[in-house]
């Protein structure tokens, strides 16, 4: 797993959070010695629902500081640097599509997707403009769309090119496909694969969907807040997720 | 790998104002009542204070053309309101001789006398002399009215602005209050003398008087049957040629069963009698105007927190805390610019509206202006305003952006 290419790696991570339904308690959410992931690498995290997925991806994205441990992309650490450092190391380097797409119901698809760089720029250069216009005609909407005439399927594509539109070399993505039917989620997973494969960024997507799963060329899986290779044929996810520890 | 965007971005501009028009057309209840809530607030300040400004500078300008009032001792208020307001109130006379007495005094540059009691229609008829009318005019020279002439001669009249009557019209004058104003009811008795002739019109004066006939006080005299030269006057308009001259004046006519007022002094404690009560609404309306501005804060604080999920969203996205604090500001201050801006102009049409209803009332020019301090009302709403943005800005970087996802 240590790469020497290693474009995002994490180092002891361990986050714990309070019980949500005994304050004395302490949940151990997560616990990872190491991870290494190359650059352009496609990976699924798995695992049942409440164990700590959707706080693994926060860790990674710099959205929520890990109780230890360091997130380090290309030799930087995530969490040594200020808040706002962080903000602005997010808006270069990370795009993020969450289940919920996340639109801004009164823009329009084509305006939705220019958020990000408006962040940044008070111009949209016309190249980027006539480029985010390509992208929602390929995912099939309408760039004049506003945003809440779009179906679920459609905002949630939408979301998605909003995530890569400044090509960020990591996209992360919380269960896209969840609130999706079967044939938008395809057309989701496979817009992710396509977009990233691109221009080359490192695709890390927390699953249920093993549609989704199969399609990664990693797959993990955190199971009592450990993360681990998973096992392909594992199917069976019946088992509690709590581990509860008093430190 | 085709181009990978890692390199750090210099600083440069940004563009806030589509997540402006996005959560005014999102929010826009919200936020319109919330601007309505500013409005209302200056509106009031605005009104109040611009009003009662206009409203002491008009009676005060009213009170210009009598520097000094000499009548019967009674009360004073009743001297001023009749002469300076033409109020009709109950005056006992004083013998003509003073008239002459008065104006063989050493220091009286002119001494006018009033009669009033006559009416033609609502019009108060008043007997006085040509100084006066010039006075009223605000012209030096009598043959220099914009229309007509001065009378010459009893029974030619020079009206006010609001008595409708053209130059050469004849009016009929009633003795006694017009029945409109009588509480008694009992209705004017007409004179069998021949009529006025209008031969001259006022300028607009701006007060009570434009609603005025004026005649020589001899008219009235041989009217009610009085000798010429003897009649007696109710009140007489003194132009002293100094301000020692004036306070001699009213020192010596003091004590000699008569009293001797200035209108403008009278005016000022009347003023200041309203100014207690003006205080007291400026307080009450002080109270009124901190619990609006609180309610603007709080206001402008639930509409920000109520669009926290924007505010996430942008930082999943990488926004700076400059770039939200300049999204919240602009939002506030879009709301605070609207509000104060209809607050403003609200205010103004109301203290217009208020002056146009207060004027007519007291036959008075009551023109509103803004001055400085009845926008002053906006320095608290803006920083109610922007302290409301920073509480709110404050608690979203408060909370962990991640646990404020989980719970969104």
């Amino acid at each position: 797993m240590h790469s020497a290419r290693a474009a995002l790696a994490l180092r002891n991570v361990v986050n714990y959070n309070q019980s949500a339904w005994d304050s004395q308690a302490i949940l151990r959410v997560l616990d990872i010695p190491a991870l290494d992931l190359a650059q352009g690498a496609h990976v699924a995290v798995t695992g049942p629902s409440g164990c700590g997925k959707t706080t693994f991806l926060h860790v990674l994205a710099g959205l929520e500081r890990p109780t230890s441990g360091d997130v380090i992309w290309l030799s930087q650490s995530l969490y040594e640097m200020s808040e706002s450092a962080r903000d602005r190391w997010r808006a270069r380097n990370v795009g993020i599509v969450f289940q919920e797409p996340g639109l801004f119901h009164e823009l329009t698809a084509l305006e939705n997707v220019l958020v990000p760089t408006w962040l940044q720029n008070l111009w949209v250069e016309a190249r980027l403009k006539h480029h985010a216009r390509h992208l929602l005609l390929r995912v099939g909407v309408r760039p004049e769309a506003m945003g809440f005439a779009l179906s679920r399927g459609e905002a949630q594509r939408v979301g998605l090119v909003r995530a890569v539109i400044r090509q960020p070399p990591i996209l992360l993505a919380d269960e896209p496909t969840a609130s999706l039917d079967a044939a938008n989620g395809f057309a989701v997973r496979d817009l992710l694969l396509e977009l990233t494969r691109e221009y080359g960024a490192t695709l890390i997507v927390t699953t249920h969907d093993e549609n989704v799963a199969a399609a990664m060329a990693q797959r993990y899986e955190i199971r009592d807040a450990r993360l681990d290779a998973a096992i392909v044929d594992a199917t069976a996810r019946s088992e509690p997720c709590e581990s509860v520890s008093h430190p | 790998m085709r181009q990978l965007l890692t390199q750090p971005l210099g600083p440069s501009l940004v563009n806030p104002f589509p997540i402006l028009k996005n959560e005014w057309r999102d929010a826009r209840l919200g936020y319109g009542l919330s601007a309505l809530l500013v409005a209302v607030t200056v509106s009031l300040g605005v009104a109040i204070g611009a009003q009662e400004r206009a409203l002491r500078r008009a009676s005060a300008r009213a009170a210009d053309p009598f520097p000094l009032v000499v009548g019967a001792a009674a009360g004073a208020l009743p001297l001023v309101l009749a002469t300076v307001y033409l109020h009709p109130e109950q005056l006992a006379v004083v013998p003509g001789k003073m008239l002459e007495t008065l104006r063989q005094e050493p220091g009286v540059m002119a001494a006018s006398p009033l009669l009033f009691g006559d009416y033609v229609g609502s019009h108060p008829v008043v007997g006085t002399d040509a100084t006066l009318m010039i006075a009223l005019a605000g012209e030096r020279r009598p043959d220099n009215l914009p229309r007509g002439r001065i009378p010459a001669r009893a029974g030619e009249a020079l009206v006010g602005t609001g008595v409708m009557e053209p130059i050469g019209a004849l009016l009929v004058s009633m003795h006694g209050v017009p029945a409109e104003r009588s509480e008694a009811g009992e209705g004017p008795a007409p004179h069998d003398a021949t009529p006025y002739r209008v031969v001259g019109r006022l300028p607009r004066t701006g007060t009570p008087w434009d609603q005025a006939i004026l005649v020589t006080v001899d008219t009235l005299w041989s009217i009610h049957g009085m000798e010429a030269d003897a009649g007696p006057v109710q009140a007489i308009v003194v132009q002293p040629r100094s301000v020692a001259d004036a306070y001699r004046l009213r020192a010596k006519f003091q004590p000699q069963g008569t009293i001797a007022v200035f209108p403008a002094e009278v005016l000022v404690e009347l003023y200041q009698l309203l100014g207690d009560i003006g205080a007291l609404v400026r307080v009450l309306s002080a109270c009124y105007q901190m619990l609006a501005i609180a309610g603007v804060a709080l206001a402008l604080a639930a509409l920000l927190n109520s669009r926290q999920r924007q505010f996430v969203l942008l930082r999943t996205m990488g926004a700076t805390r400059s770039y939200l604090v300049l999204v919240a500001g602009l939002e506030v201050g879009s709301v605070l610019m609207l509000g104060m801006g209809t607050g403003c102009l609200l205010g103004w049409v109301g203290a217009q509206a208020l002056a146009a209803v207060l004027g007519n009332r007291l036959g008075l020019d009551v023109m509103p202006s803004l001055a400085a301090e009845d926008v002053l009302v906006l320095v608290p709403v803006a920083i109610a305003g922007l302290a409301a943005a920073g509480a709110a800005m404050t608690a979203t970087y408060r909370r962990s952006l991640g646990v404020q996802l989980k719970s969104g």
